[in-house]
């Protein structure tokens, strides 16, 4: 049996009755330009490649079920199956954006690991005791009010209530321990930042 | 005016598949099976 001289309808006809050979042929006399036509779209010899099999295996499906109605047209047919999987390719594509690093774009400068350097878990032990000592040199009464509030995390009603003022006078000591705070770090050339 | 569309380079028009593409399209068409039932379901089989 000569394929090579045979037309598409006359292989697909005898691939639909068993002859696997004739795939083989369809296969050999259209894969050019199919596989081309994936490649200009998609780019990337990997991804038509897989394009390609999948328009295959709906060819073959087609073929076998019985559903191929166009007798004459085969690769038109073919192209139309491989443009539509690449539509479905472009649109998984843009559901799941990929990223890739590159010269001037580089994912991990956006996405950063939160974990604490070794370095950094040393500073902030450090900040933790320099400023332990400055709240130690703060008057007893917004030593007091900062206590509650920061480490035992009061409201400022709570702290009035509990240190016998007025919400005022809480609120007024705090900003008062704050300021001060603030004076301790500078006479005392603390930093409290990283 | 032309009309030719130019592609862009290493994506020649005479790209061909690789043939181990080619091959698993093979597999797959050898394993491929359909039946109908009487009541006209149709089935979808891999063969092993």
């Amino acid at each position: 049996m000569d394929y090579k001289a045979m037309t598409d309808a006359e292989l697909v006809k005898l691939y639909i009755n068993g002859k696997e050979q004739a795939l083989s042929f369809l296969i050999a006399k259209h894969e050019q330009r199919i596989f081309s036509y994936i490649l200009s779209k998609i780019q990337n010899r990997d991804l038509a490649n897989d394009v390609f099999q999948d328009t295959f295996v709906k060819i073959i499906k087609t073929l076998r079920k019985g559903n191929y109605n166009e007798e004459g047209k085969f690769l038109q047919w073919s192209l139309r199956i491989a443009h539509n999987l690449v539509i479905d390719h472009f649109r998984r594509q843009k559901r799941i954006p990929t990223i890739a690093p590159n010269d001037e774009y580089d994912i991990f400068k956006i996405l950063k690991d939160e974990t604490p350097t070794a370095e950094n878990e040393m500073i902030q032990v450090q900040i933790e005791k320099d400023l332990h000592k400055l709240i130690l040199l703060l008057p007893e009464e917004q030593l007091e009010v900062l206590k509650l509030r920061h480490f035992s995390g009061l409201s400022f009603k709570d702290i009035a209530e509990q240190t016998g003022v007025s919400i005022n006078t809480a609120l007024g000591r705090m900003r008062y321990a704050l300021i001060n705070l603030r004076k301790l770090m500078v006479d005392n050339k603390v930093t409290l930042s990283m | 005016m032309d009309k030719t569309t130019t592609l862009k380079d290493g994506y020649a028009t005479n790209a061909r598949p690789d043939a181990q593409t080619i091959q698993n399209i093979l597999n797959f068409s050898r394993s491929y099976e359909t039946q109908k039932t009487s009541n006209n379901f149709q089935f979808e089989m891999i063969k092993n």
